[in-house]
């Protein structure tokens, strides 16, 4: 290492160069075996030399180099000083290149020829000429389109300054070949990396040659040709393969080096450019397997033939899908899904892709209203149209009048609920989307039905391509092409008769009947859900129907319908947001009510509501009547709140009905007449769904709900009467007998019974709904079986054993800990069965069955399927008789 | 390629169908539901041979409605890539020709078509001819499949005619 004037490096060390080759010949400077210089070291020059002396004497006498300061290369520095530099970018005629600065910035160019020894290369470009200020001399700063050269307009604005040369025409100080500019440049004012040509940009190259009619073009058609041939060439050079646009797994095609031709799978990827390739083809095996070749990307070609689904990764055609139908080298041409248009895009740009997409859009990007192809949205005033296209901020848009137009995407507003949409259509048949339709006139068009209004219908045409396929045609002026009658629709009677008397409003035609149907639509319907529970979990879908308690949903994965529980159910809004399907009624939409009593209630309490009321509220006349059925009643009806079991609640609920009346309403029944009552039966009907009888039940909140009646007596049978209080069962209206679910959707509310009902009502006594046996009396040791599962003071357990004469049982807790009850314990613990759930091992604890075991199988309101071990068959048994059953207790 | 194929189906019947004709209902929904519908993974189902067995039926709680899991046969349509079949030219444009085979329908580009085929724009009807052949509407063409896509409910092919044996039909 030798100091060097800063500058003066490349001169030395030629100098030093010339001296060591004219003493080649001698023996003097054998060991001298390089000299060289690094432009990012300034002011050092290296020599390489087996000693001191032979380099001092390489560089001995050289004007500027400083031979006496000879030193030695600190070993730390010694691997940098003579590691080459990253490749600089290898430019070959016709790659192309991008221009970085001055008039043509961000041009693309393609290299003619690179100038040796310099670091200049010569370019082509597309002129961007204004020759009358060129002129001039004078630039107004506006940018003059690409354009190629015109002769006559160089001729009419200067023609001193043109000239020609061979095939060459020189117009002030520009070179012109075949209406190129033709420029050298340096390479620091090119963007030789990273070019990504797009294929319009090189088919303007291209087409230069091809569209230019004038003299110029026939002058040199021969040249043209060659350029075109040279154009080609480009292309190639287009493809501009980088690793990352590789995946392993993708086919790809050496094009360059001594393996072209080569097809191979793409194994992996090694830094920024190596890709692995096992090729595929068998001269290349070595030991009966193909070894993983190395290639640099920018020799390899994504690789697709004809019939391969692709989707296009960037450009102007970005995130479109379709068919591949030819390739020419690097250019593949492909039939896309959705535009039905025939797209030509580079072979570096797609990938082979199963999914289907139309453009940009897709809601992914700024499609910021969620439109999507083939939407229906509202342009100005009230006209209608279909999307075609989503841009980045526009949209292209088929109107009413059957016009393509490209609009912004603020002047739409997309028509949400479109499966509700229908029409009629020329023979009054009503018609919705995706039916098969045809024009009824004209050219008698054939197609599904895309969108549908009252007015026009857009129908997606198999065999147009223009407008996607889509075309506008008014809604009466088609026909069902299968025009079958749906005999199979139960509706379909009820349609016709709505048609008829239409102005009779709906609530007329349906009566009375009592269902979800009522009231229109479930909210639920319509809606993206997931379940988050089931067989289905994770599913996702859309709701079709709905009942109170089931949804059909048509699952988003292989568009089958299944039946969900709606409890297992969560509906996705738009927003993100998950809602339980139970509460999403009642809930955001404000559809008010869904399944709360409180709105649907007042409907309902003519027929059945009055029934409570003549139960207790009444009381100076049902007093007696209370008083006097014997106790068995009481004890059979469990869902009564009299059902007590003890000897001495009979007497408590006598006392009981009698502070009802002196109290003017303070609990029980009669609660419903007042306003504390209302609002306590209101907890009923709350979100927490349809259990309300549930929660009346089991509301601590004092003066209102069961447990208020302020009597011992009554506190009595609220805790040891109603093990099966959790079954939500006090409440059924078994005074008037009248089966009613409280489970079911539709909480009676009492508070609004009608003197008539009640009149009716009050005859039956509460024993009218008596007589179910006395298979149940005696509270938990009425139905106590070993196995059974309980709860006691808000733990699970499983009852061990209960004793032969069933005055004691024990019950393991879920915490290990056993528990002893005896008749006077009971009530204390109270011990109530645990709910079963669908699927659960049960075991009958009243009833027919009584001490059956098998399985519940579904549910229903009140009622449970019952499936007993080794039957084939169910049977219906009321949930309260089943208690989860746990054998290895 | 057609297959007989075995295939479930779940039927759902409202409860005024519940009756005595039941069975009849049910196959009947069945052909409905079924026959001429497209599925990406068996294809076209062609037409129902023959009801297996119409398991019993199954009430849906709260709905009232039945649902029946039928097991049926069908014959089944199903494209493949590099099958032949023959098609009925249905459209004819610059960018190459539709065909239909049955339900499926075919798109034969421009660049599948022989090159010595040209488009004649002005033909009545516009249509691709050589010396030896024309492919016009309603020609019968024999075609390859080199490509399939697979929606849930549409099959859409491209199809050749650039190879040996292909084309035009008599």
């Amino acid at each position: 290492m030798a100091r060097c004037i800063p500058g003066k490096e490349r001169d030395a060390l030629l100098a030093a160069a010339r001296r060591i080759f004219n003493w080649s010949g001698s023996k003097k400077l054998t060991g001298v075996l390089s000299v060289f210089c690094r432009d990012g070291l300034p002011g050092y020059i290296y020599v390489e030399a087996r000693s001191n002396s032979d380099a001092q004497a390489a560089l001995e006498g050289i004007a500027g180099v400083q031979a006496w300061k000879l030193t030695l290369v600190p070993i730390d520095d010694m691997v940098d000083v003579v590691r080459v530099k990253s490749h600089a970018p290898k430019i070959n005629p016709s790659s192309w290149v991008r221009v970085r600065r001055g008039n043509y910035a961000g041009d693309l160019a393609q290299v003619v020829s690179v100038l040796e020894s310099s670091d200049s290369v010569e370019v082509r470009l597309i002129p961007r000429l204004d020759y009358d200020a060129e002129t001039r001399g004078s630039r107004n700063g506006v940018r003059p389109p690409q354009r190629l050269f015109s002769v006559d307009e160089a001729r009419r604005s200067d023609p001193r300054g043109l000239s020609s040369r061979q095939n060459e025409i020189l117009w002030r100080n520009d070179r012109f070949i075949n209406g190129y500019l033709h420029k050298d440049m340096r390479l620091t004012s090119l963007q030789v990396e990273n070019v990504q040509p797009t294929l319009e940009e090189i088919a303007k190259f291209a087409a230069g040659e091809a569209d230019d009619g004038d003299e110029q073009a026939a002058i040199a058609a021969l040249a043209s040709q060659a350029a075109a041939a040279s154009t080609m060439d480009g292309v190639d050079e287009a493809n501009g393969l980088s690793a990352k646009d590789l995946l392993p797994g993708e086919q790809v095609e050496v094009v360059e080096g001594d393996l072209a031709g080569v097809v191979g799978v793409v194994r992996g990827i090694e830094g920024d450019d190596t890709v692995k390739i096992a090729p595929e083809l068998g001269g290349l095996m070595r030991n009966g397997r193909t070894s993983v070749m190395s290639f640099p990307a920018r020799q390899l070609r994504k690789r697709f033939r004809a019939g391969d689904h692709v989707k296009v990764l960037n450009g102007r055609h970005r995130n479109e899908t379709g068919m591949v139908v030819g390739v020419a080298d690097a250019v593949v041409t492909m039939y896309a899904d959705v535009a039905k248009q025939e797209i030509r895009v580079l072979a570096k740009d797609l990938r082979v892709s199963n999914e289907i997409g139309s453009g940009t859009g897709g809601g992914k990007q700024g499609a910021m209203v969620g439109l999507d192809v083939h939407d229906l949205v509202f342009l100005e005033g009230n006209t209608v149209g279909v999307v075609l296209k989503v841009d980045r901020d526009t949209l292209t848009i088929l109107d009413e009048r059957s016009e393509t137009r490209t609009v912004g995407q603020q002047s739409v507003r997309p028509a949400r609920g479109g499966f509700e949409r229908t029409g009629v259509d020329f023979n009054g048949n009503p018609m919705r989307r995706g039916d098969v339709v045809r024009e009824t006139n004209g050219a008698r068009r054939q197609g599904t039905v895309l969108q549908i209004t009252r007015f026009v219908t857009f129908v997606l045409a198999r065999d147009q391509t223009s407008a996607g396929g889509v075309f506008t045609v008014r809604t009466r002026q088609l026909e069902a092409v299968n025009a079958r009658k749906n005999t199979l629709d139960p509706y379909a009677t009820r349609n016709n008769r709505a048609g008829n008397d239409r102005g009779r409003g709906r609530g007329g035609s349906r009566g009375g009947r009592v269902g979800n149907l009522r009231g229109g639509r479930d909210p639920l319907i319509g809606k993206n859900v997931t379940a988050n529970r089931g067989p289905y979990k994770g599913y996702m879908g859309i709701v079709k129907d709905a009942t109170d308690m089931m949804c059909r949903v048509e699952l988003h994965t292989n568009a089958r319908i299944v039946n969900i529980e709606k409890e297992k159910l969560v509906v996705k809004l738009p927003s993100g947001e998950a809602i339980p399907a139970l509460e999403f009624n009642n809930g955001p939409m404000g559809i008010g009510g869904g399944n709360s009593g409180g709105s649907r209630g007042p409907s309902n309490n003519d027929s059945s509501g009055g029934g409570y009321r003549s139960g207790g509220a009444s009381s100076s006349n049902n007093a007696g009547g209370w008083g006097a059925p014997p106790r068995s009643t009481y004890n059979d009806t469990r869902q009564t709140p009299v059902a007590t079991p003890g000897s001495s609640s009979y007497g408590s609920w006598d006392t009981g009905a009698t502070n009802n009346s002196g109290a003017g309403g303070g609990g029980g029944w009669d609660t419903a007449s007042t306003p504390s009552g209302n609002a306590g039966w209101n907890t009923g009907s709350t979100p927490s769904g349809s259990g309300g009888w549930d929660a009346v039940a089991s509301t601590p909140s004092g003066n209102s709900g069961w447990d208020a009646v302020p009597t011992p007596g009554a506190g009595k049978w609220n805790t040891s009467a109603t093990p099966s209080g959790s079954w939500g069962t006090p409440a059924p209206a078994t005074p008037g007998g009248i089966p009613q679910t409280p489970g079911g959707p539709f909480p009676q509310t009492p508070g609004a019974g009608t003197p008539a009902a009640r009149s009716y009502y009050d005859a039956p006594t509460p024993a009218a709904s008596g007589g179910t046996g006395a298979d149940n009396d005696g509270g938990f040791f009425g139905w106590a079986t070993a196995g059974a599962v309980v709860q006691v003071l808000g733990q699970r357990g499983t009852v061990v054993d209960v004793s032969s004469e069933r005055q004691t049982a024990s019950i393991k807790l879920e915490t290990g800990v056993m528990q002893s009850i005896d008749q006077t314990t009971a009530a204390r613990f109270n011990p109530r069965p645990s709910r079963p759930q669908k699927g659960d091992r049960v075991i009958v604890v009243r009833g027919a069955h009584k001490g059956a075991v098998g399985k519940m199988v579904g549910k229903d309101g009140n009622d449970g399927f019952f499936q007993q071990d080794g039957a084939e068959n169910w049977s219906v048994e009321p949930q309260r008789n089943m208690v989860p059953y746990n054998r290895n207790y | 390629m057609f297959f007989h194929k075995e295939l479930n189906h779940t039927i759902t019947l409202h409860p005024s169908f519940l009756g005595p004709q039941m069975k009849t209902f049910v196959t009947d929904k069945l052909y409905r539901d079924v026959e001429g519908t497209c599925t990406g993974r068996y294809g076209y189902i062609v037409a129902v041979i023959a009801i297996l067995e119409i398991k019993m039926g199954r009430i849906l709680p709260g709905t009232g409605s039945a649902e029946f899991d039928v097991r049926y046969s069908a014959i089944v349509f199903k494209p493949y890539k590099n099958e032949v079949v023959d098609a009925v030219v249905s459209t004819v444009n610059k960018m190459g020709f539709f065909a239909d085979v049955g339900p499926l329908q075919v798109f034969v580009s421009q660049h599948l078509i022989p090159a010595d085929m040209e488009f004649d724009p002005n033909g009545n009807p516009p249509s691709y001819h050589s010396e030896e052949q024309k492919v016009e509407k309603g020609t019968l063409v024999r075609i390859k499949i080199v490509g399939t896509r697979i929606d849930a409910t549409e099959i859409f092919a491209i199809g050749t005619i650039k190879e040996d044996y292909l084309g035009v039909i008599e």
